[in-house]
């Protein structure tokens, strides 16, 4: 992971501030040509000044000796920007490697957030020897690449020595960067941006700048903010521990979340991860608690990669169109060989499989196939689409195809026995072979894992969530990895069986309404599924309801009913209602 | 000596040969139920690997499920997933920890849309005989079944089925010879009346319904009376296992028979 600045040109780099367009325009027209809405929305969050018209942004290390500060309106900083050798000569004396100031005046520059994301791109493709996938941050506007450099450090002599040629290689091309190599993307995104997002306000540079610990006494987090120490490595497991002297800005939470929490005194990381977690969503935004999941490790963040300039791909057109399935088949089948033979030679894996099949109308189908970990063999990769294909309504014939594969570096090939095949058996190897068939007919959603949530709410109780990660990201195969592992592992630790209740193993998606009104299913029949059972014992009640601030209040008196044969059921009274439900049996 | 009791005399005779001649129990092959009564009752004292076994419930919530996870924990001492095709999406894995299975180890496979399977389509539990899955979702279901079951990755795989074609059964034992998976059928009692082709097949039916006459029984919970009604390929030993379940904490463990009032044989010490 790593985090770039770039390095202004030389003759920019006198005195120049960059300011965003007229956020209050709103004539739609003229709005086409300006800020998308969402970097709107992020500068007005950050810079209370741009909510009524042009204000900066950033301003280089001379431009802000002018007096020119981000988050100034436009016309104040104009106002400013004369030339400043009597601040220059005082910096000078403080500073003696300070470069000559010229003495023009600042330029100004209208803010692209579009142009700032081509020029960051563009830096990420001079990253690609270093890293299969490269991304850009998730934040509104972008300012650090990321690096799934997984498996990659052997290749250059350990990650620490990677992370320092990745350096030395940015600094060759004119820039100015550090890289912090963790364990997790948000605690990478944390320590390389230590107080926050880049574009911080005139508040929050002072701050920086005037701290006495400041340049003197760094924390190791804040070591990533210092351009003399280019390279950060968090110990795996430790990033916990590193983050909690970190102010709350480094977990990305929105701007509003910040201001809440500083009102209510919580400034650091420490005193947030000790903030009980179940409150924090009825105080916080769900994107707060996103990220604050994500920078404890509780949820999993992908890098999105960035697509490459070239791509594995194979294509094929033919003057007779394919007409049927079994033609199409052919044509996919001879596609694949083709990018297999493509994966072979890169030494690298297909995690996603894409075919657009160009029907006789001039629309195309999508044939998408997903696979648990990357794939190179041809025979694999066909049975996934193959699987794909069958769902798939071919009643046009198909006049041309185009193939093209996601790809991610191979996982670790392992030898098998010759004599003992079956001693041998990875049994995660066999599982992920089984869910990429699965996960491609039945669809992500379908083949899911199961987390225990501490909420009473019956419908609540249990998470699942799908084994494969929606969305692209090419990373996400080493976080299915880990889960098939913890799928195969035998766990020698005991279950905490204390703090279990007797529930359900059938719980009813929709309750089923029994009786209302004054009848009580307690003490006489009801009826459910066209069968009527009679009640002979019944336990309860258990009281379960959610907190007044919740949106769906519930309130439920839950008993566990036994019948004159045997059979028990799981019923509740809702409270408000009075009306009786079956909610789950005890299989 | 009558001839019926010489008679009686050969067949136990006989049942002895048979049951000495069964192949001997491994460790590799066999897995303890974790009830010593259930145990006694398996041809080689537990429940062998790579086999196919129904559990038939005597009617909805006679906690079948509950006994059969509770026996599935033993396989999961072993690497491998326990996967559960669940086609009417009403399973709840919150008690699976306190029937000593971890969740981590659990692959929940749901075929079908959720939203046509909600109640009003699907309105049974597992083992209810009224419940209908729509033919997507059992071709679904088998499709995934099979697929799970030929996995060497998937220790056992668990699911819900009323009606199972003796193809689709044959299909089923072939894969889990070929992969060692166990596959656990949870059946409805209408399955009584089925031809199977399982190695194993339990009858589970409410114990505080019709209590066992024969078992001196104490206990704090509803209880559970297991009979083993089909054995491949050995011969079948009678009797039942009677099993509670805990109220509190819906764990299931082992009823045993009281001591004997007789006194102890003093020259046994």
């Amino acid at each position: 992971m790593q985090r770039q600045q770039i390095q202004l040109p030389s003759e920019q780099r006198a005195a120049v501030a960059v300011y965003t367009s007229n956020v209050g325009e709103s004539k739609p027209a003229a709005r086409q040509q300006r800020l998308p809405e969402d970097d709107l929305r992020f500068v007005r969050e950050i810079f209370t000044a741009a909510r009524s018209g042009p204000a900066i942004v950033a301003a280089s290390e001379y431009a802000w000796l002018a007096g020119v500060r981000p988050g100034m309106p436009l016309a104040e900083a104009r106002s400013m920007s004369v030339p400043v050798r009597n601040s220059h000569r005082n910096y000078r004396q403080r500073n003696s490697q300070t470069p000559a100031v010229p003495t023009q005046e600042t330029q100004f520059f209208e803010w692209s957030p579009a142009a700032d994301r081509a020029a960051l791109i563009e830096v990420a493709e001079a990253t690609r020897r270093f890293a299969p996938i490269v991304g850009l941050d998730e934040t509104a506007v972008p300012d650090s690449l990321m690096l799934d450099i997984s498996g990659c450090g052997m290749l250059f002599g350990g990650e620490s020595s990677l992370a320092e040629q990745l350096v030395k290689r940015l600094n060759a091309r004119g820039l100015l960067c550090s890289a912090v190599v963790s364990d997790s993307v948000a605690s990478a995104w944390a320590f390389a941006h230590p107080r926050g997002h880049a574009l911080m306000t005139d508040q929050h540079i002072s701050a920086q700048r005037n701290s006495p610990q400041g340049a003197k006494k760094r924390q190791p987090s804040e070591a990533s903010s210092n351009w003399e120490t280019p390279v950060v490595i968090i110990p795996p497991g430790q990033a916990k521990a590193w983050l909690q002297p970190l102010p709350i800005a480094a977990a990305r939470i929105p701007h509003a979340d910040i201001q809440t929490l500083s009102q209510l005194g919580i400034l650091t990381l420490k005193q947030l991860f000790g903030l009980p977690t179940e409150d924090l969503p009825s105080r916080l935004s769900a994107k707060a608690i996103l990220r604050l999941h994500q920078i404890s490790g509780i949820d999993d963040e992908f890098i999105t990669a960035i697509p490459e300039p070239n791509p594995v791909a194979a294509m094929w057109t033919s003057e007779f169109p394919a007409t049927n399935r079994d033609e199409v088949r052919q044509v996919v089948a001879h596609l694949i060989e083709e990018i297999a033979e493509q994966l072979q030679r890169r030494s690298v894996g297909a995690v996603r499989i894409s075919c657009l099949l160009k029907r006789e109308s001039g629309d195309s189908l999508s044939l998408i196939g997903d696979v648990v970990k990357p794939l190179q063999s041809g025979a694999e990769l066909f049975e996934i689409l193959n699987i794909r294909l069958d769902a798939l309504k071919i009643d046009q014939p198909v006049m041309s195809a185009h193939m093209t594969a996601t790809v991610a570096s191979l996982p670790v090939a392992r030898q098998k026995d010759l004599f003992n095949a079956v001693e041998h058996i990875n049994p995660a190897e066999e599982l992920a072979v089984v869910l990429n068939r699965l996960t491609n007919r039945l669809g992500k959603a379908a083949v899911l894992t199961a987390t225990p949530q501490n909420d009473p709410v019956p419908e609540n109780s249990i998470q699942l969530r799908p084994i494969v990660d929606e969305g692209t990201a090419s990373n996400s195969s080493r976080v299915t990895e880990q889960r098939i592992q913890n799928l195969v592992t035998p766990d020698n630790t005991t279950a905490d069986k204390a703090a279990s209740v007797n529930r359900p193993l059938c719980l009813l998606s929709k309750p089923h309404l029994i009786a209302s009104g004054s009848s009580s299913p307690l003490t006489s029949n009801f009826t459910w599924n066209g069968q009527t059972h009679s009640t002979a014992a019944s336990q309860g009640p258990e009281r379960i309801q959610t907190q007044w601030w919740h949106d769906t209040a519930i309130h439920r008196d839950y008993y566990r009913v036994t019948t004159n044969h045997g059979s028990e059921f799981w019923i509740f009274q809702e409270l408000n209602s009075s009306q009786w439900f079956l909610h789950g049996v005890f299989e | 000596m009558s001839s019926s009791s010489a008679k009686s005399l050969a067949v136990a005779q006989l049942r002895r040969q048979l049951l000495q001649s069964q192949p001997s129990a491994t460790e590799h092959n066999v897995v303890s139920t974790g009830f010593r009564t259930l145990d006694r009752l398996l041809p080689q004292s537990g429940l062998p690997t790579g086999a196919v076994i129904e559990w038939v419930s005597g009617g909805a919530g006679m906690r079948a499920t509950s006994i059969a996870l509770k026996v599935i924990a033993g396989y999961l001492k072993r690497p491998g997933a326990l996967a559960v095709v669940d086609s009417t999406h009403s399973f709840c894995p919150a008690q699976l920890e306190q029937l000593g299975i971890p969740m981590s180890r659990l692959l929940l496979i749901r075929p079908g849309d959720s939203s046509s399977s909600s109640p009003d389509n699907v309105s049974g539990s597992f083992s209810d005989t009224n419940y209908q899955l729509s033919s997507t979702q059992r071709s679904e279901a088998l499709w995934s079944l099979e697929q799970l079951a030929r996995c060497a990755g998937v220790n056992v795989v668990l699911t819900w089925i009323d009606r199972l074609s003796s193809t689709a059964q044959r299909r089923l034992q072939l894969a889990v010879e070929k992969s060692g998976t166990t596959v656990i059928l949870m059946r409805p009692s209408i399955a009584m009346n089925q031809t199977s082709w399982a190695d194993l097949r339990f009858h589970v039916q409410s114990g505080s319904a019709k209590p066992s006459a024969d078992v001196s029984i104490v206990g704090h919970g509803s209880r559970m009376i297991v009979s083993l009604v089909r054995s491949r390929n050995s011969v079948q030993r009678h009797g039942n296992a009677v099993l509670e379940c805990h109220h509190e904490t819906g764990d299931v463990f082992e009823i045993l028979e009281l001591a004997s009032a007789a006194p102890a044989d003093p020259t046994a010490v």
